[in-house]
């Protein structure tokens, strides 16, 4: 049999390149394996500690303390709420100057390179550096998600816009209409629903967030997690998790609906 | 004509208002839940951000040599538990997809056991784990692993799941066996969104790999907690400076890769 017949794995215009990729991959993965020099020693007892903890944290699970960590876990929504509302709202103004096709190209790039950086650096950073400065409590967390999620969504919105047809600016600039007008005309009805879905998408992630951000002394269930952890109250612990478990678990049910785009993925 | 689009628009608008009453609602609930006070941002605005120009900034150089082993061990973490994520995330998409399912109760099983994975932060696994491990890097490769398999079997899933089926059925005609329609029907089709997902958990998880040393996990996220909390706030700095960086040039490198391939 010729090989042509056989179906290849991989398109066959763009072999080369997936050659090169897993060569790469293997060759990262062999440097990092050996680079990291992971200790193996101890494994199987620690393997069998970790089964006793967890069957203290999740069969003899402890709900006594629900009222605090039902508290706790609704902070950590209204947290990831709040931060989600109010970034998306500076950040929709701000996109379009951030979005190269309706705004001048210097002030786009300036807005684009600030919000890469703000974008880089993780939020539970942020997070720590508002800690150090304001102390403990939600108020840090709330500032520190925030930053992270307008720089998010002023690429995620001046994506959206950069994709909007520039017949329909054209088309309103003709008929004399000023730059207000041309946007809110012209821009923002095609952008509407992927502006809604980047918000949900947000949300998402900030829950994710938000029930972490008490790691770090942000406030929220991240908190009573850690403390119960570190006083070794696993029971308690325990359902503290399956509160953190049915709160992503719930959001993701709900935005199920939306489909991710890996082309438009920004990266939490 | 006009008749018909007034009391149209007049329900849009409705909507709209609606919309907007309901987040303002939401806003208000929560901000007092939280105890935010939008005013209070405002004016620790100025202070935080001389807080970051004098105290952070300029970033201490010199302490690069001391922070370069974990920078390394957070990008080796990432690597690792990226790779070996995306081989076991492959095997587990093959067995919950709908269309390739083997059997349904292993799909369950699986779309479940890839739920909790994946629903449980990174951060938490560590903290659960650090109990019985110790703290180190064993400890934060595994809660990355744990997490990239969640979210990427979920990605594959709904990559093989999204490809066209003429090419299954194609196979099955010819009386292909499991494995064939798999190599023949399923990989060749979803193979590039496959390699794009793996990339983009790549960039998920070096942000994760830098902060699941906070709680215990080993890499740059303790050097990071350790020096803001003794107020060694340039050291810190550069740390995460070499973060963004580091960020930065992984999303570059998956951007370009993902424009080729797709």
């Amino acid at each position: 049999m010729n090989t042509k017949d056989k179906l290849s794995l991989v398109p066959e215009k763009q072999k080369a390149l997936y050659i090169i990729c897993l060569f790469g991959t293997l060759t990262a993965y062999a440097i990092s394996l050996y680079m990291l020099n992971l200790e193996f020693r101890g494994t199987w007892e620690n393997i069998l500690k970790e089964l006793s903890i967890l069957n203290r944290m999740f069969i003899r699970i402890d709900f006594s303390e629900w009222k605090d960590v039902l508290a706790a876990a609704l902070e950590s929504i209204s947290v990831a709420a709040l931060a989600t509302i109010i970034s998306a709202f500076f950040a929709f103004f701000v996109s379009f100057a951030a979005a190269s096709n309706v705004s001048s190209k210097w002030i786009a790039n300036i807005c684009k390179v600030m919000t890469a950086v703000i974008r880089a650096v993780p939020t539970l950073v942020w997070a720590l550096i508002f800690v150090a400065y304001l102390g403990l409590g939600p108020f840090p967390g709330v500032l520190g998600l925030f930053f992270h999620s307008f720089a998010y969504f002023v690429k995620a919105f001046s994506q959206s816009i950069e994709e909007v047809k520039e017949g329909n600016i054209e088309a309103l600039k003709a008929t004399g209409a000023s730059w207000v007008q041309t946007m809110a005309r012209g821009v923002y009805p095609p952008i509407a629903t992927a502006v809604i879905s980047w918000i949900a998408l947000r949300f998402e992630i900030n829950l994710r967030m938000s029930s972490i951000l008490g790691f770090v002394g942000a406030g929220g269930i991240g908190m009573e997690l850690s403390d119960a952890m570190r006083l070794f109250r696993f029971e308690k612990a325990g359902f503290v998790v399956l509160i953190i478990f049915l709160m992503c678990f719930g959001v993701e049910m709900l935005f199920q609906r939306l489909k991710l785009n890996v082309d438009k993925g920004v990266g939490a | 004509m006009q008749s018909e689009y007034l009391p149209l628009k007049k329900e849009k608008r409705l909507i709209t208002w609606m919309g907007v009453a309901a987040v303002t609602f939401t806003a208000l609930v929560t901000g007092c839940i939280s105890e935010f006070n939008v005013l209070e941002a405002f004016r620790v605005i100025p202070g935080v951000l001389n807080f970051i120009f004098t105290d952070f900034l300029p970033p201490a150089v010199k302490s690069v040599p001391e922070l370069w082993p974990s920078l390394l061990d957070t990008i080796y973490m990432a690597i690792i538990s990226t790779i070996t994520g995306a081989v076991i995330s492959l095997i587990f998409a093959l067995l919950c997809a709908d269309t390739t399912a083997p059997h349904p109760l292993l799909k369950v099983t699986v779309r479940a056991l890839a739920s909790v994975f994946r629903n449980i932060p990174e951060l938490a696994w560590t903290i659960i784990l650090v109990p019985a491990f110790g703290i180190g890097k064993t400890v934060g490769l595994m809660a990355l692993l744990i997490g990239s398999v969640g979210s990427m079997t979920r990605f594959f899933t709904e990559s093989i799941e999204e490809i066209n089926q003429s090419g299954i059925e194609a196979v099955r005609a010819v009386g292909g066996s499991y494995w064939l329609v798999l190599k023949s029907g399923v990989i060749p089709q979803c193979i590039p969104a496959l390699v794009a997902w793996t990339l983009y958990n790549l960039e998920l998880n070096v942000r994760s790999s830098t902060v699941i040393g906070m709680v215990g996990g080993g890499g740059i996220g303790f050097y990071i907690l350790f020096t803001i909390k003794l107020f060694r706030y340039d050291h810190a700095a550069m740390a995460i400076l070499a973060i963004a960086v580091v960020v930065i040039l992984i999303e570059l490198l998956s951007k370009n890769i993902r424009e080729r391939i797709i």
